[in-house]
């Protein structure tokens, strides 16, 4: 019986040695691949771009299924990255997701605002985007009503839309770790304070706000991350799988986008410094962008581990709508994890596609 | 809004320190690597408090903001110096290409405005046939 045991024992370290020695020469042999390969495609759900106005494109994905809900969905992308986050890969799609459960949806994506959109404010992006794309949503649908949704900044914005248009044609609203509370933003509030950073002296020298500089503001947050990920990308070589994902992944955190400099120069100012937008006193285009204006449903759902947005920056959304049918849902994982990936099709996705079908006929 | 190098690993499920302890024993059991990865992750977690600690004094924040300003002060200067030339040789510089741009914008608006205008003349037409029905119904699931 030992004997037997010690055998078993052997075997089994063998085979983890063997199954060592096969990874690294896998490692070695991707790692020569993947430097050598191009950037692997993203976004792939059939869409066709209904319009295009300046850095906003307004895509409508094609309808796979013979009968679709009642109300469309509009998602707003935040204004810093691309919105094929959503749609990342096969199988693991947000949009692609909604298309097989029989939404009718349509995406807000921003291209990198032209040096002459630097004046670009947040009421053009609150009070004409965003109102311009759901005349169009509606012209196309034939439907009085639409469900908005909007991840990150993009919820901003679908939030301010939402406070501004209390009789508007919203019927849902849905966010996804949606910064209400810019006090609570932690290493971003220090770092922008009145005392040291002159958004106006920034903003009058270079127009629009580069993406380099957003970049190296957010790797701030976890300075080791770029290490301990291209650590993990070299542990997962072997993993076809890994190296795919990690790609698209690792290539929309980098694609990020400049900001229209008076869209930041506001932000910075009315947000950041004046927290305007937590304490009700925000006014865009003329119209108070109070949270109690809006009644529509909400969902928002918020990421435990969120190092971008923190858990105090998020909470208040649904604590300042007057809406009686709200909900927030607090998921595991992070900023991006939460809308992509292997854990948002678990977590997130059947949640929401159950919240919201009920509210889309 | 997401840019966090561990955020892309988080999305694939392969942020480690987030692993539990017990989850941590057992895959050491299992491959030897793993102590490395533990190792890895525990010094990754460290380093971030570490870091942001010392970056979130106004110190770390003063100092970073006039780095920023002396890089896009230098910036500025050599785009200032490279208009100068452009003139030199009688060729456009980024700020007339961008006033032309501007003006066209001007011209993209006015034709938005004619355009919307038009719509409302002309109401768009009923959405073609063969889409399909707006009638679906969500599907009443058994409660557990």
């Amino acid at each position: 019986m030992a004997a037997q045991a010690g055998d078993t024992e052997r075997e089994g370290r063998g085979a983890r040695i063997r199954g060592l020695v096969e990874r690294t020469i896998q490692r070695n042999v991707r790692g020569v691949e993947y430097f050598a390969s191009t950037a692997p495609p993203v976004g792939l759900t059939p869409k066709d771009v209904i319009y295009k106005r300046g850095t906003l494109n307004l895509y409508h994905y094609r309808p796979v299924t013979d009968e679709l809900y009642r109300v469309p969905v509009l998602i707003v992308m935040a204004t810093t990255n691309r919105a094929y986050v959503l749609d990342i890969q096969p199988g693991g799609s947000f949009v692609e997701f909604l298309v097989k459960n029989g939404y009718d949806v349509f995406c807000i994506d921003w291209d990198a605002p032209r040096p002459e959109e630097r004046k670009l404010g947040l009421a053009d992006y609150t009070q004409s985007f965003i109102s311009d794309c759901i005349t169009r949503v509606q012209e196309m649908t034939g439907e009085p009503d639409v469900t908005v949704v909007g991840y990150c900044m993009g919820g901003v914005l679908a939030t301010i839309y939402a406070a501004t248009h209390a009789d508007g044609p919203l019927k849902n609203l849905i966010c996804f770790t949606t910064p209400i509370n810019w006090r609570e933003f932690g290493l971003f509030s220090v770092l922008s304070e009145k005392g040291h950073f002159d958004v106006d002296r920034l903003v009058d020298m270079v127009g629009n706000v580069p993406p380099d500089m957003l970049l190296t503001a957010f790797d701030l947050l976890r300075p080791s991350g770029r290490a301990a990920n291209a650590i993990n990308l070299w542990d997962n070589m072997w993993n076809d799988e890994f190296v795919s994902s990690y790609r698209k992944f690792d290539r929309w955190a980098n694609d990020m986008l400049p900001l229209a400099g008076e869209y930041f120069r506001q932000i910075t100012k009315e947000l950041m410094w004046g927290n305007k937008l937590y304490t009700g006193e925000l006014k865009v285009g003329g119209k108070s962008a109070d949270l109690g204006n809006i009644k529509a449903p909400l969902f928002h759902a918020v990421a435990e581990h969120d190092h971008i947005v923190p858990r105090g920056a998020s909470a208040p959304l649904v604590q300042l709508v007057s809406s009686t049918d709200k909900t927030e849902l607090v998921l595991k994982g992070g900023h991006i994890s939460l809308v992509a990936g292997a854990n948002a099709v678990r977590r997130l996705w059947p949640r929401l596609d159950d919240w919201l079908s009920e509210r889309s006929v | 809004m997401d840019f966090g190098a561990c955020q892309v690993g988080w999305a694939l499920k392969q942020c480690p320190q987030k692993k539990s302890s017990g989850s941590r024993a057992i895959a050491i059991a299992k491959d030897p690597a793993d102590a490395v990865r533990a190792a890895i992750a525990t010094l990754e977690e460290r380093i971030d408090v570490i870091a942001t600690t010392l970056m979130g004094t106004n110190e770390f924040a003063g100092a970073a903001n006039a780095a920023s300003q002396i890089q896009l002060r230098m910036k500025k200067g050599v785009s200032d110096h490279m208009g100068r030339q452009l003139a030199l040789f009688n060729m456009p510089s980024r700020e007339d290409i961008s006033s032309i741009g501007e003006r066209l914008m001007t011209m993209d608006e006015r034709l938005i405005r004619i355009e919307t205008l038009l719509a409302r003349l002309a109401p768009p037409a009923v959405p073609p046939a063969g889409r399909p029905a707006r009638t679906r119904k969500p599907v009443k699931k058994a409660k557990p």
